[in-house]
């Protein structure tokens, strides 16, 4: 489930707040950055009440998942596993113990990597981070200005051009294309590296952020640094796709927006040259929407980045999610799950009170 | 009031849509074509999707047209019968969720008060939720296959169309035909049912439209994690998975993802198209980002 629908359910929806325009708002209030702060901590709880409640109505078993065969036929073993994981206490002990451990930033420990999965969290958090800041910085940089082309030529052959190649880029699954582009320009061309941060064998930078491009630069490691963006460039881009289709189509509709409002007629009236009125105004009044879009687009960059992430060899996040999936790690899916969805929301939560503060227009109103 | 209220969508609303559009007219070819091959996989494909053969990996030939995988099953064969674990699902989910939310909607809507308050509050928690997350721990913690998967779209895929009723039906609420009905003695379900509803076709019609794209994204991205569709049943997620073993082998990505591609898009355009002739006033918005 994705943001827009959100933003779009709440056109319908009178009596809500929406991250869409709002011609009068009123300006932002403590009491409505309360009751979202709120209402985000109870989507957490729910998050891990759900996933909690999941990993025990279930057929499968994650002991017989992740003992080897000979320790799955022998009932010592077994038990000895669901004991070291609490798989047999009650349900409601099991997530009273899970959220008091939670509060003290325990997840449990994994069962594949046998670390705390906090810990491995935190080594793969930076990478998922790189990568979507990236995919997003990317997605601003080529979808904005595409959108303002679209909208300055609408209904002419370029605008048709844009929409149609935008709502193909929605179409296309991002996995799919990041194989493809991984098939076309890793194993035929060979431009791009297959995968992974950085070359087999090549040496982190020293860690300041985790992020090896930054730390690569902080740390005056030219070399490095050209292999982690090379290595950063095409996962980036993949990811970006949505990204840049969604602000294309968001930045076109944000422009005919204002483009029709009397102040641009009365700057453009007034003599100012098309390039001052596309920049102090138009540009100007279709931000607070950019910033917004922009800001679905990371969210949902975090949560595509466990499709992505997969292909690319990516040791991020999304990997880590999905390798717990499939091996039914639960502290594991759980942490990662709780992660991504805590990033999520967190952008949800931030996107909706600096919409607030940014639009001009409550300034003005108020 | 009245002059806002929309139409039920009619054949001939759609046939209009496609007149002099041959986008529109292009997509309903897409949209139906697969519908097509779908019901008539058995007739259609040229081998059985599990029929392996010597012909290992293979690029596409006069034989097999899109070439083999690595058991040297025929891509084409599974392609075909691909389209129907795909499009069934996205079928099966889009009218279920529509449902449960069209349910979930009207009665909040149409009763209000503190029903609407915890019934939108409920609703709104489940859309925070970001989907394919929830799906790979619902799939992961049922256990991967296809019925799990579908369930965990499931789970998800309502909250719109429960906004959408809603907001339709608060509108309708107080309309005059309604009241009419009401004084005429007709109880609540029956003037949601026979006044209420027959008003929502075509805004649902329009996101139905879109979500069947949007389901089968959702479907292919959990079968590709290797959570929902299992070997060897052919389907378009799963095949493409194949391929990230094999980056010698083009042809295993590529074709099921054209068919994503194709029918997602030609949903897209046909939602589009109908949401300007069925939806004038934009009640569902405009069409949702990808993940």
């Amino acid at each position: 489930m994705t943001n827009a629908e959100k933003t779009d359910g709440r056109q319908t929806d009178g009596r809500r707040r929406g991250a869409l325009p709002r011609r009068r708002r009123s300006p932002i209030s403590v009491a409505f950055v309360v009751r979202r702060f709120l209402a985000t901590v109870v989507l957490c709880l729910a998050v891990t009440f759900v996933v909690f409640l999941l990993s025990n109505v279930i057929p499968a078993d994650p002991a017989s998942a992740n003992l080897g065969d000979a320790a799955r036929s022998d009932p010592e073993a077994v038990a000895a596993f669901r004991a070291k994981y609490h798989l047999d206490d009650g349900l409601l002990t099991q997530y009273g113990e899970f959220l008091q451990r939670l509060a003290h930033g325990d997840l449990g420990t994994s069962i594949q990597t046998q670390q705390p999965v906090l810990s491995d969290l935190a080594d793969r958090a930076p990478a998922t981070a790189e990568l979507a800041i990236a995919a997003v910085f990317m997605a601003v940089l080529v979808g904005v200005p595409l959108g303002m082309v679209s909208a300055l030529k609408r209904d002419r052959p370029a605008d048709h051009l844009l929409r149609t190649v935008s709502l193909t880029g929605m179409s296309v699954p991002a996995f799919w294309l990041g194989l493809l582009a991984l098939q076309l320009f890793y194993y035929r061309l060979g431009w791009v590296p297959g995968g992974g941060r950085l070359p087999v064998g090549g040496e982190p930078p020293p860690s300041v952020t985790g992020m090896y491009t930054l730390d690569a630069l902080l740390t005056g490691r030219l070399g490095t640094f050209t292999d982690a963006v090379h290595h950063l460039i095409l996962p980036a881009l993949i990811l970006a796709t949505p990204g840049i289709a969604l602000l294309t189509r968001f930045t076109r509709a944000a422009v005919l927006d204002v483009i029709s409002e009397d102040y641009v007629r009365a700057a453009t009236a007034k003599g100012l040259k098309r390039s001052t009125v596309l920049r102090r105004y138009v540009l100007r009044g279709a931000t607070p929407l950019v910033i917004t879009v922009s800001g679905l687009a990371l969210a949902n960059v975090f949560v595509a980045s466990v499709l992505v992430e997969q292909v690319f060899s990516w040791s991020g996040l999304g990997s880590y999610a999905y390798q717990s999936a499939v091996r039914l790690d639960f502290p594991a899916v759980m942490g990662a799950c709780l992660c991504i969805t805590l990033v999520y929301v967190t952008i949800n939560l931030v996107v909706d009170v600096l919409y607030g503060v940014v639009d001009p227009r409550i300034r003005v109103g108020s | 009031m009245i002059g806002a209220i929309a139409r039920p969508p009619r054949v001939s609303m759609v046939a209009r849509a496609a007149r002099g559009n041959p986008l529109f007219a292009s997509a309903l070819t897409v949209s139906v074509g697969w519908l097509v091959v779908a019901l008539a996989a058995p007739l259609i494909a040229p081998a059985s999707p599990l029929a392996q053969s010597p012909d290992l990996l293979v690029g596409p030939s006069a034989q097999h047209w899109f070439g083999t995988d690595e058991l040297g099953r025929d891509v084409l064969s599974r392609l075909i019968w691909g389209a129907r674990v795909s499009v069934t699902i996205a079928l099966i989910v889009v009218l279920a969720s529509s449902l449960i939310g069209a349910v979930v909607g009207g009665v909040a809507g149409y009763f209000g008060g503190w029903v609407d308050e915890a019934m939108m509050r409920f609703t709104d928690l489940v859309f925070a939720f970001p989907g394919v997350i929830l799906a790979l721990a619902v799939t992961a913690a049922l256990g991967p296959g296809l019925r799990n998967a579908v369930i965990a779209v499931l789970i998800l895929s309502w909250p719109p169309y429960a906004r959408l009723v809603r907001g339709q039906v608060l509108m309708l609420r107080g309309s005059e035909f309604v009241m009419m009905a009401r004084l005429r003695g007709a109880s609540a379900p029956r003037t949601l049912l026979r006044d209420i509803a027959p008003n929502l076709t075509g805004p649902m019609l329009v996101m139905a439209t879109v979500d069947v794209g949007e389901k089968i994204l959702l479907v292919a991205a959990i079968s590709f994690l290797g959570l929902g569709v299992q070997q060897p049943t052919a389907d378009w997620g799963s095949m493409i998975a194949t391929g990230t073993q094999y980056l010698e082998a083009w042809w295993l990505p590529t074709f099921p993802g054209l068919a994503i591609v194709t029918v997602v898009l030609a949903n897209n355009l046909l939602g589009d198209r109908l949401r300007d002739v069925l939806d004038p006033r934009g009640v569902t918005g405009d069409r949702r980002p990808g993940r």
